[in-house]
């Protein structure tokens, strides 16, 4: 079944559209929104739909085909299709930005490490200390 | 404002007045046919005749009349049509109107067939559109029609009395038809070849600045033709008078 | 598709263009803007066969042979039209000239656009509309649209850009748009050509656009950065910078600011008139 997506764009920003667009999507996946086998708009729907160049759209799916998300099916349309390894990597890498993002930000105001593990442990995650350090897949190294 | 309304008002009026002028010149009409007992079935020829004459020049002076009313100019020449093939199907048809109501003339008038008629009026056809360009009123382009046309009947004697000085023809008499003929088509050149030239660079521009050529071509020309005609009618007239 | 070579091409005495080149490849969606005056309707009527330039040339390397406007549809910005032909006889008289059957009447009724009524008495917004339906009747692979969009109302204008949406999604077109406003079409333009009296003062694709321009708040002058045009503040002021790299403005006591295509064209043509004396 086809999921609608709402996707903001900024027309502001650093970020080029079609970056924009497939950030979306790819947090979508990561959410849960979209699952596997669920099927993306087709390209004129989404390119009416945001009002942006159909071709755009077009190098956001090709784009995600080659990142292991979606796969299209001759005469049918774009699926979700992930690549469980290439999908991971991906996920980890929006929690690292979001991280940094908000560490370096924390800092910025004045806090120090310690504050900001306090403030994360207590107040976000649910129990007292975590429950042993998960191995992040493919850390650098 | 109020001057204005009064200014617009009058005129109306006026308009309307007009028409009570057509009550005693209808009068004085009526009488003149009594009196002198004209044919009616004449009259309506004459009035009719002077129509197709009129109609010449209309339908010259109108060719582009859709697209200067319209402003289409910039349509039609985005259209993928060339330049000939626009020009070829705005003059068959009027051309076409024209030969049927000149035939339409012939029959009724019993006549047989005016060939200088016919070549007058498809000179007054032609002239008309090929100063269609330049001038944009209608009237203004009537008045320059009859102006040349004028300088037509100038120009074909003086066109005879040349080529009988020449020794191409055996008197100023003969060959009269090709003599008129050959006189419209010097008068139309300057004026056809200034129309070819402009109007195969005619594009949406407006029009006065697409005249040059034709300001360049047919004036000068004409001037010519003109002082060349008075020189030659001067001697024609003279030899008239001898002869 | 289209290439622009040593165009010259002046109005009487006025010189328009002088040497002027342009090449759109296919399929690129570019937009055309710059002050009044400057010569963008000119540009979309000569590449439209609707002026000739007195030197110089358009070519059309994609279309072989035939008459380019076959391939061709044009809006000029005056609507030009036959308008004392019904919608009828109108379509009738363009697919005659193209020798097209078929025409979608899709967005005649959906404006509600009678093909009895006579072109001149509809509203402007539906000779938009008519016009754009009847240059698509003819399948055309270059579509040059001269600033219609501006004065329609919003649903008008968003049932204009689907169509033109939905056109580049079935067929590689090329289209070229001249606009003074953006907001709507910033996402489907590819490349933004700004004029300057015969010349192009920006030629850049959209992206490169937005990261070589920005806006730059602070209380001085950046004295590295080559400036566009600025606002004064009560004692700071908004700086137009172009063209901007990253770390450039790390010595100023300012924020730097990203940009909207409107924003961005603002800021050049600020710049235009600043120099001609006008701020």
């Amino acid at each position: 079944m086809i999921k609608p997506l709402h996707i903001k764009i900024e027309a502001r920003s650093p970020v080029p559209i079609y970056e924009q667009i497939k950030l979306a999507i790819k947090l979508a996946v990561f959410s849960g929104y979209l699952a596997e086998g669920d099927q993306l708009a087709s390209i004129r729907d989404l390119s009416l739909q945001l009002k942006i160049n159909p071709n755009t759209i077009l190098k956001v799916y090709s784009q995600l085909e080659g990142e292991g998300f979606i796969t299209s099916r001759q005469g049918s349309g774009y699926y979700v299709k992930l690549d469980p390894t290439k999908v991971h990597r991906e996920k980890y890498e929006v929690f690292e930005d979001l991280s940094a993002e908000y560490v370096h930000k924390a800092l910025g105001l004045g806090y120090t490490a310690d504050d900001i593990l306090k403030l994360v442990q207590q107040k976000y995650l649910s129990g007292g200390p975590s429950k042993g350090t998960k191995e992040p897949p493919y850390a650098s190294g | 404002m109020l001057n204005k309304e009064f200014r617009d008002t009058l005129k109306r009026l006026g308009e309307c007045f007009f028409i009570l002028v057509g009550v005693p010149l209808g009068y004085l009409w009526d009488q003149v046919i009594v009196k002198a007992g004209w044919d009616f079935w004449a009259i309506f020829k004459g009035v009719l005749a002077a129509l197709v004459f009129v109609y010449a020049a209309y339908a010259g002076a109108t060719i582009f009349w859709a697209e200067k009313r319209d402003q289409a100019f910039e349509y039609l020449f985005s259209l993928p049509v060339s330049r000939t093939r626009i020009l070829a199907s705005k003059i068959l048809p009027r051309l076409g109107c024209l030969v049927v109501l000149y035939a339409g003339l012939t029959v009724l008038s019993k006549s047989p067939f005016f060939s200088s008629v016919g070549l007058m009026l498809v000179f007054i056809f032609l002239l008309a559109m090929f100063l269609s360009l330049v001038i944009d009123s209608v009237v203004i382009g009537f008045l320059a029609i009859l102006l040349l046309f004028g300088l037509y009947y100038f120009t074909w004697p003086t066109f005879s009395f040349v080529a009988w000085k020449l020794h191409l023809i055996p008197s100023i008499s003969h060959y009269a038809t090709i003599m008129k003929f050959l006189s419209a088509v010097i008068l139309l050149l300057p004026f056809g070849a200034a129309f070819w030239k402009v109007y195969s660079r005619l594009d949406a521009r407006p029009m006065n600045l697409q005249m040059r050529a034709y300001y360049l071509v047919s004036l000068p020309s004409l001037l010519v033709v003109i002082s060349l005609i008075m020189v030659f009618f001067g001697r024609y007239l003279d030899m008239m008078k001898k002869g | 598709m289209l290439q622009v070579k040593d165009l010259s091409f002046r109005y009487g005495r006025h010189r328009v263009f002088q040497d002027f080149r342009l090449d759109v490849p296919e399929g690129q969606v570019c937009l055309i803007t710059g002050i009044n005056g400057v010569g963008k309707s000119t540009l979309l009527k000569l590449i439209a066969g609707v002026l000739r330039p007195q030197a110089g040339s358009i070519n059309f390397p994609g279309l072989k042979g035939q008459d380019p406007r076959r391939k061709i549809g044009f809006i000029s910005d005056s609507l030009s039209l036959y308008r004392s032909l019904t919608v009828g006889q109108a379509i009738r008289f363009h697919q005659d000239v193209w020798g097209v059957r078929t025409f979608d009447d899709n967005l005649i009724r959906h404006t509600k656009i009678e093909r009895g009524q006579k072109v001149k008495s509809l509203s402007a917004g539906q000779r938009t509309i008519f016009h754009l339906s009847l240059i698509l009747s003819t399948e055309p692979d270059i579509l040059l649209i001269d600033e219609v969009i501006h004065s329609i109302d919003a649903y008008l204008r968003k049932l204009f850009l689907d169509h033109l949406i939905a056109l580049i999604s079935r067929r590689a077109v090329t289209i070229i748009m001249v606009n003074l406003n953006f907001y709507d079409v910033e996402h489907i333009v590819d490349r933004v050509i700004l004029l300057r009296s015969g010349s192009v003062l920006v030629d850049e694709p959209i992206g490169e656009l937005k990261s070589k321009v920005k806006k730059i708040v602070a209380t001085h002058r950046p004295e590295s950065l080559a400036v566009l045009s600025s606002t004064e503040f009560s004692g700071y002021s908004e700086f137009y910078v172009y063209p901007y790299e990253p770390g450039l403005a790390a010595g100023i006591e300012g924020n730097v600011v990203d940009l909207n295509l409107t924003e961005i064209i603002s800021g050049f043509i600020g710049g235009e008139y600043a120099e001609q004396g006008i701020s």
